[in-house]
């Protein structure tokens, strides 16, 4: 038969990844989470009827500062990336997958992207829905430029932290405790100190290229931001590093 | 205990099928699996032994699943663990219940059989005849989440063999199915591990008459020590060391066991009264039944009837986990 023992890691890939979006997107959290990402859309909705002496610029990046940075990318990733491999190894389906001819870091791979992809999905539409109702009603035309600057800062705050988050569920039993003390104590305490600390945070680094790529708002008038350019690489590497890290753990990894 | 040994490795190559030399599993304090040395080949093997015996560790180490502390293992000659070529060439179908919920169980079998690298229409062309050979082409297209034990049992079973492989191991495959499902299941394994489809095909159970409609050829573990392994005749064999039980039905049992008990291939003797025979213990069954005619003949005993109580794998069980021999 055709096909047969080809060992294609890219068929298997996308077989990996197409299953596993479709296992995060029909899941009942998606749906609480897709509530709470409708919490900024409702915010801009009463800001546009009440308040209209705030620049939308000023308001969007509070608004994507404030909620989306702080909270809600953090809360997706965490409840989404955590359980990708913990959960399959708790209810032992690993095991089907584990004695498949599919490389252990192909199986991380087509995991990890297709719960990006479910993130992305979530995440994404909200921050543009949310920056269409503010700058949709008399916002300069050229702010729309900075809406490629938000979705790319998303997109990287989803990576990063997804790399993370996975890392934790391969490696401990109940990495949940630990995923939200980094979420909400490490990233959101820490990098709000004006010290050098702050520049140890994921946080930081997503600041730092907002501030790169808008020019008025919130993100403008940071003051403890690097370089554009280094927090890009320095958020690749610490995804590449987790990355790393989580295959090395799953080829050691024993199922119960 | 040591071992019973009838097993194949000493005439056949360990190449053809999977070898555990001297494997142990701990977890922590517990021991799973304590030095077993087995060879599975071609055909149906029975791996038996009550619950917590070690069974699943045992399945799970040859699956890759999890590594030995102690010992190796190798499948043709491959080590198993983290091996893709090995995984091409096996089945699994795993002893807990779940799966992946939300799929159908077509969509279960096909993503699983896709997995060993085929196309769209190939891995859909053997995921239904999978679910065909169990016998579940109209519960396909439902989701998983809404299937009876039985049905996920025999979905569970289509997805290890969907992808055709060349040793197949079986965890439980009865448990939960209906007394219809036990025998096309049986049938099923039975046609699988037929020799000359030269499959291996390893199958757990705790109930041993469920083994012995599949094969002859079993391995026996309890509390995660090997206690034999081998054609289940030849263990018998090798069992004459044992004592053997039977029962005798005279009307002059009391006398007859005088003589019995005199008898140096006579371990024990007990009349039970309710049932009204005698329970005797041998060691050495050719001498004993060559002499017993003599002995009856010669004091003039009649018995209405004799019977082995150990013909069975229950009692050669129980022999070997020291639960004595009888029914």
């Amino acid at each position: 038969m055709s096909g047969e023992n080809s060992g294609n890691s890219m068929s298997t890939l996308l077989v990996i990844v197409s299953t596993t979006f479709r296992q995060l997107l029909f899941r009942k959290q998606i749906f609480l989470l897709i509530f709470f990402m409708l919490l900024p859309v409702v915010v801009a909705l009463v800001w546009i009827g009440n308040v209209k002496d705030t620049e939308p610029m000023v308001f969007f990046s509070e608004i994507y500062n404030n909620l989306y940075l702080h909270i809600l990318l953090l809360l997706v990733s965490l409840i989404l990336s955590v359980n990708i491999f913990n959960a399959e190894f708790k209810d032992r389906t690993m095991a089907y997958l584990f004695t498949r001819p599919v490389p252990r870091w192909n199986i991380y791979v087509g995991k990890f992207i297709g719960v990006l992809l479910v993130q992305f999905v979530v995440v994404l539409p909200s921050v543009l829905i949310t920056f269409w109702i503010i700058f949709a009603k008399g916002g300069p035309a050229g702010y729309w430029d900075d809406l490629g600057g938000f979705l790319i800062v998303s997109m990287m705050a989803i990576l990063v932290y997804s790399s993370f988050f996975v890392m934790l569920g391969i490696k401990l039993k109940y990495p949940l405790l630990i995923g939200l003390f980094v979420a909400f104590i490490w990233e959101i305490v820490i990098s709000a100190r004006s010290t050098t600390i702050a520049k140890l945070t994921a946080m930081n680094h997503l600041q730092s290229i907002a501030h790169g790529m808008t020019d008025e708002g919130y993100f403008a008038h940071l003051l403890n931001y690097g370089d554009t350019g280094t927090a890009f690489i320095v958020l690749f590497c610490i995804t590449g590093a987790m990355a790393g890290i989580s295959i090395y753990f799953l080829y050691g990894k024993e199922l119960e | 205990m040591k071992a019973v040994s009838a097993g194949p490795a000493d005439r056949e190559k360990l190449e053809d099928g999977i070898f555990l030399n001297n494997v142990s599993k701990w977890y922590g304090q517990v021991m799973g699996l304590i030095d077993v040395t087995a060879f599975i080949g071609k055909g149906v093997t029975g791996l038996l032994g009550p619950n917590g015996a070690g069974k699943s560790t045992l399945i799970k180490l040859v699956t890759g699943q999890i590594r030995p502390n102690k010992g190796n293992i190798t499948a043709f000659g491959m080590p198993v663990w983290n091996n893709s070529r090995y995984y091409r060439m096996v089945g699994y179908c795993p002893e807990f219940e779940n799966m992946y919920e939300w799929l159908t169980g077509f969509d279960f079998v096909n993503y699983l059989v896709r997995l060993h690298g085929y196309g769209k229409k190939d891995g859909e062309k053997l995921a239904w005849q999978a679910i065909d050979t169990v016998g579940m082409t109209k519960e396909a297209g439902r989701k998983i989440a809404t299937y009876s034990k039985g049905m996920r049992q025999r979905i569970k079973l289509a997805q290890a063999i969907a992808h055709k492989p060349k040793i197949l191991f079986l965890d439980e495959p009865l448990a939960g199915t209906d007394p219809i499902g036990r025998v096309e299941i049986i049938n099923l394994i039975r046609q699988l591990g037929d020799e000359k489809s030269g499959i291996s095909v390893l199958v757990s159970s705790h109930i041993l008459h469920e083994i012995e409609r599949m094969t002859k050829r079993v391995l026996m573990v309890h509390k995660g020590r090997l206690l034999a392994w081998g054609d289940m005749n030849e263990i018998r064999d090798k069992l004459d060391r044992f004592p053997h039980s039977l029962s005798i039905s005279s009307a002059e049992d009391r006398r007859l066991a005088k003589y019995l008990i005199n008898m140096p291939e006579v371990s024990s003797v007990m009349v039970d009264e309710k049932e009204s025979v005698l329970r005797v213990k041998i060691l050495k069954p050719d001498n004993f039944y060559s002499k017993l005619p003599k002995i009856l003949a010669k004091e003039k005993i009649s018995i209405d009837q004799l019977g082995s109580l150990d013909e069975d794998l229950e009692s050669i069980f129980a022999y070997l986990t020291g639960g004595g021999g009888g029914k």
